[in-house]
């Protein structure tokens, strides 16, 4: 009877130490947490190291080392430790083997030290009496592994310990996920950015490409205009004589531009006589001839005698081939030749010599 | 300036051996038959040998009177009175011009002056050199 009652109130003490320890665990729990919150770190070696070390002194460990797979998912990195000194051993290729092994088992265990030194003897100089481990999964992957080993108590790790790690491993997944979205985040805010100021760049470089094309233009206009000025002079030859010497391709829109000139001086200066040179005129087809005829016809309703000069061989030639009537007009060799017949019938008209009306 | 009334009649003056007639104003169909009646009936009436019209102050013309100032040219030279328009305006002769009228049978002359002058020399002889005028 009395054994029975030590015994159950033996088992009634360890009960309460056990709740009492669960208590506690769920208060730390709660303190990491608010830690992780109110700390808000964004950097993964910050996060592993805060939490390495909470978890360690929660549970009296001298040894403790979170793991997480390298970037190339083969490995190993040691991204905390605490009272290991040798990570290399951690992070080599045997190591890597068992925590493999250790993390494909998904839940937190406890691996003696001779389980350990069976399934990897390099590791047994650093965890001589086994260690306890926690996988860490972010949304079903796992990414790494929390080790912890070497009470100071001496004692082996118990269910609820592990359940605890469990948790906390939950934790830091969360916080580790966290983390990785904000530098997502800021990664995008980052690119976004860039972007923009490309965008601007390309904006601004459109710009100055588009107002340099503005001043080619302008220039171009400008020296359209020049050109236009400079092909069709109307020069005052002597008393009653115009010549407009052509030169270049004369089209529908040139010739209305040398037709209206050409009246403006005629009624302007009131000359009796123009000699149209179209010597630099290259080519003339049926078009051209007939904007020359209008324009003598024009010059001539007016009351100007118009002559027409300095028609090129292949010109007369083409002007005949293609059946063009001149014979209403005054047709000469040159200019001086136009000159000289201008001269002598201003000469007649002072005689009172005329020709025909 | 307006057609003042329906009696109103586009003045013809006599200078010497010249019917002198200066249109200044825009032309209406009346006006114009009314001008052909009164010419023809100067030119029988009165003897001369030349008539000038002037259209300096015309800024309008349409293939009508286009059409009649080279008709009243045409009556008038079968009447033995030769017929010089002066001061046509240049954006008019290039309007003609395009519109493929012309005035055939009737001379041109700067102003009233070289319009004057032209009548004033003798009649035509053939010209030997530089082709046509």
């Amino acid at each position: 009877m009395t054994t029975d009652t030590q015994q159950l109130q033996t088992e009634l003490g360890d009960l309460k130490t056990r709740l009492k320890r669960q208590g506690e665990s769920l208060e730390f729990l709660q303190i990491i947490s608010k830690t992780f919150v109110s700390l808000s770190l964004n950097d993964k070696a910050a996060i592993c190291d805060t939490f390495n070390s909470m978890v360690s002194s929660f549970m009296d460990a001298r040894k403790s080392a979170t793991l997480l797979i390298s970037a190339d998912g083969d490995g190993y990195d040691v991204v905390s430790r605490q009272g290991v000194s040798d990570p290399e051993k951690l992070s080599g290729s045997e190591a890597s083997e068992l925590w493999r092994w250790v993390i494909s088992e998904r839940i937190a265990r406890f691996v003696d030290g001779e389980d350990m030194g069976r399934r990897c003897p390099s590791l047994t100089e650093v965890f001589p009496a086994g260690f306890a481990c926690v996988p860490i999964d972010i949304r079903e992957q796992p990414v790494g592994l929390i080790v912890l080993a070497d009470k100071v108590n001496g004692t082996e790790f118990s269910g609820e310990e592990l359940e605890f790690m469990s948790a906390a491993a939950g934790i830091v997944a969360v916080t580790l996920t966290n983390a990785e979205s904000h530098a997502t985040q800021e990664s995008l805010i980052r690119s976004v950015e860039q972007q923009a100021k490309e965008a601007q760049r390309v904006a601004a470089e459109r710009e100055q490409a588009l107002e340099e094309l503005d001043q080619k233009l302008e220039i171009i206009e400008r020296q359209r205009f020049a050109i236009q000025e400079l092909s069709t002079p109307v020069l005052q030859l002597w008393d009653n004589v115009l010549a407009l010497p052509v030169i270049g391709v004369v089209d529908t829109r040139r010739s209305a531009e040398i037709m209206e000139r050409l009246l403006a001086e005629i009624t302007e200066k009131q000359v009796r006589f123009v000699i149209l040179d179209i010597t630099g005129v290259e080519v003339v087809d049926t078009r051209t001839a007939d904007h020359f005829i209008k324009v003598i016809k024009a010059a001539e309703l007016l009351g100007s005698t118009c002559i027409l000069t300095g028609i090129r061989p292949a010109v007369a030639q083409t002007l005949i081939e293609i059946g063009v009537d001149l014979s209403s007009i005054s047709t000469l060799r040159n200019m001086q030749e136009g000159l000289k017949e201008c001269l002598r019938r201003m000469r007649d008209l002072k005689s009172g010599d005329v020709e025909e009306i | 300036m307006a057609e003042r009334s329906d009696t109103f009649r586009i003045p013809i003056i006599k200078l010497h051996d010249k019917l002198i007639v200066s249109i200044q104003m825009a032309l209406s169909d009346r006006l114009v038959m009314q001008l052909k009646d009164d010419i023809t009936t100067r030119i029988e009436r009165v003897n001369i040998t030349g008539l000038i019209i002037d259209v300096s102050g015309i800024d309008v013309m349409d293939s009508y009177i286009s059409r009649a100032l080279r008709d009243m040219g045409l009556i008038a030279r079968l009447m033995g009175v030769r017929t010089v328009i002066s001061g046509l305006d240049p954006m008019i002769a290039m309007t003609l011009v395009e519109m493929g009228l012309d005035l055939k049978g009737v001379s041109s002359a700067l102003n009233l002056e070289t319009a004057i002058e032209l009548l004033d020399r003798k009649p035509a002889k053939t010209r030997g050199k530089g082709g046509t005028v």
